[in-house]
């Protein structure tokens, strides 16, 4: 007796073969009752089934099989042709990155001058560290990074100057002035029961501009020794004495001993500025962000944007800060950014050793200013900032030591 | 410590046997060796070979011509890019084509039932006896797709394989792995329950 399944399978090759259903059956009269609605459910199962495909399907289907054949075989040769030109390659790479990078140009330069919480402001921050990743020569990626630290700092000096609160971070020097807390130059307040570092220590601050000209700090991080930070310029120092005790301290000589008097006169508060050029107007400089109105001033040395510059003057009824003598420190021909880099590097490690004797450094800057720029070098930067030395407010160590004798000026107070 | 290694060596040996099951034909062999270069004549002389055979297959299981169209195409430029990537088929390539066009198809069908389309409708007209004219064929092959869908993926595998491809049973049996006999029992089950659905239509 056949099993149902195998007689299945029988009736369907007999079936196939063009045998009849019920002559089929015969064979298995055991099944038969069982295979009959089987064997009909599955002719038309197979009626389903169609016959070859039409030659238009063939057609069209071949063509594209075909097709896709040629392709590969071309993609596969490809490489092969393209392995001696592999450096070609690399140039056209590169020449892709260049073009669009001079298409985003525009873009850049709209956001160069982006401050915190502007829309621009990322595509500012993003090119500065596009710009470092091509940069592989260390002391030239240092400057560059010495340079954006100085960004960093000038868009905090614009942030208060507008009064705007926006959240920042930036390094700078820490300092401590007869309870007032400072960073680089730039008040700040930190929250009760922080630490608070020592002075002259190298710190990364975050917190957030206010519209009195403060910064709110919220978290401050003291850097290893010998970090270098800028120190920013700064900055605006109140010499604690009349312009009578100015002259008196200045035995070099204030050269313009008849405005100065002046000002003492109806100014009783003289200030000291030094910072980078950032602006020349007719009327008006911008130095670190902070615009100085030129009135009769008297200008010593070149002008020109990028240098830095010493100013001093007072601050008018209306608030506006007028020059009384401007002095341009460096050529023009030096590099701008650079030679503000240094600057700053130099000062602040100057303002390490703390209370310089102020007016000795200021002096010795407004006479030897000329050069002392120019000796300014990377090396210089190390020795200063490891050394310390509380003498070298004497003339060796140049106009670096200008902003750190403001500084200095502060602690006299 | 020596039965982990004794168990893995066994098991290698097992995959190789199976590997050596498969059927290889000399025939399939030599496209392989051709198809390498990806030369047109071999790719025409595959393509001519076995065509028709996956379209049928493609267009019993999802009865649609388009569908079917596409879906055989893709099979053979899914097996040029095997060959240009050195994935494929070593021999066989007739198992290999009718195997990648059965995922196709569950990958075609998985999509369509995320999106479906008409349906097809439930209450047909009886089939009336006497000669069959075309329009009656196409009536009844409706009535029988309707069925057909309802089967389980692999009563519909064999039974496209069966009828569709026109596979013999052993080739049926290699292609589903499942010996001979497995392969008699589920083509008796699946045309039982192609009659069941079938009846069920009918009565309705």
């Amino acid at each position: 007796m056949t099993n149902l399944f195998d007689a299945l399978e029988i009736c369907l090759s007999e079936i196939e073969g063009g045998s009849d259903l019920e002559t089929t059956l015969a064979r298995f009269p055991e099944h038969a009752d069982e295979l009959r609605p089987i064997l009909k459910t599955a002719i038309k199962a197979r009626g389903m089934a169609s016959g070859e495909p039409s030659p238009d399907v063939v057609r069209r289907s071949r063509a594209r099989v075909m097709q896709h054949a040629a392709e590969l075989r071309e993609s596969k040769n490809a490489p092969r042709q393209r392995v001696i030109p592999a450096f070609s390659r690399l140039a056209i790479s590169f020449a892709m990155t260049a073009l669009l990078l001079a298409s985003s140009a525009g873009l850049l330069n709209a956001s160069a001058s982006a401050l915190p919480g502007e829309n621009l402001y990322p595509v500012k921050r993003g090119w500065e560290s596009v710009r470092l990743f091509f940069i592989f020569d260390p002391q030239v990626r240092g400057k560059m990074e010495d340079e954006f630290e100085n960004e960093r700092l000038h868009e905090v000096n614009e942030l208060l100057a507008e009064g705007r609160h926006e959240v920042i971070q930036f390094a700078g020097v820490y300092m401590q002035v007869d309870g007032v807390d400072y960073v680089s130059g730039l008040k700040v307040i930190l929250p009760e029961g922080m630490q608070t570092p020592s002075n002259g220590d190298a710190v990364v601050v975050s917190g957030r501009t206010n519209a009195q000209g403060f910064i709110e700090i919220s978290s401050i991080e003291t850097l290893p020794e010998g970090s270098v930070v800028p120190l920013g310029n700064p900055i605006e120092m109140e010499v604690e004495s009349d312009s009578e005790s100015e002259k008196e301290k200045a035995p070099e000589g204030e050269p313009d001993s008849g405005s100065g008097g002046e000002a003492g006169a109806s100014q009783p508060v003289e200030y000291e500025l030094k910072g980078i050029l950032q602006v020349i107007s007719e009327k008006s400089l911008l130095v670190n962000g902070m615009p100085v109105v030129l009135d009769q001033t008297k200008v010593e040395g070149q002008l020109c944007v990028g240098i830095e510059v010493e100013v001093k003057g007072y601050y008018a009824d209306n608030g506006s800060f007028i020059a009384q003598e401007v002095k341009g420190e460096g050529s023009c021909s030096a590099g701008p950014s650079t030679g503000g880099t240094n600057e700053n590097s130099n000062s602040g490690s100057n303002s390490n050793s703390g209370s310089n004797s102020n007016d000795g450094g200021v002096n010795e800057n407004s006479g030897s200013s000329g050069g002392s720029n120019e000796n300014d070098s990377g090396g210089d930067d190390n020795s200063n900032s490891d050394d310390n030395s509380n003498d070298d407010g004497g003339g060796g160590d140049d106009g670096g030591n200008s902003g750190s004798g403001g500084g200095g000026g502060g602690d006299d107070d | 410590m020596s039965s982990p290694s004794f168990i893995k060596s066994s098991s290698r040996d097992t995959i190789m046997r199976t590997g050596i099951n498969e059927m290889t034909t000399p025939k399939d062999q030599q496209g392989a060796i051709r198809l390498d270069g990806l030369d047109s004549q071999a790719i025409g002389a595959v393509y001519d070979q076995y065509f028709s055979e996956v379209y049928r297959f493609v267009l019993y299981r999802v009865g649609d011509q388009n569908f079917a169209e596409d879906i055989a195409s893709d099979v053979f430029i899914r097996l040029l890019e095997a060959v240009k990537n050195r994935r494929g088929p070593d021999s066989n390539i007739k198992g290999w084509l009718i195997g990648t066009a059965s995922h196709a198809i569950t990958d075609h069908l998985r999509k369509k039932y995320r999106r479906p389309e008409q349906e097809i409708p439930e209450s047909l007209p009886d089939l009336s006896p006497g000669p069959v004219t075309e329009a009656d064929q196409r009536e009844q092959n409706r009535l029988v797709r309707g069925a057909y869908n309802k089967l389980t993926a692999e009563q519909q595998e064999v039974l496209a394989l069966r009828f569709g491809a026109g596979h013999s049973l052993e080739e049926t049996a290699s292609r589903m792995k499942k010996n001979v006999n497995a392969i008699k029992a589920l083509q008796f089950r699946a045309l039982s329950a192609l009659q069941r659905e079938i009846g069920e239509v009918d009565y309705d």
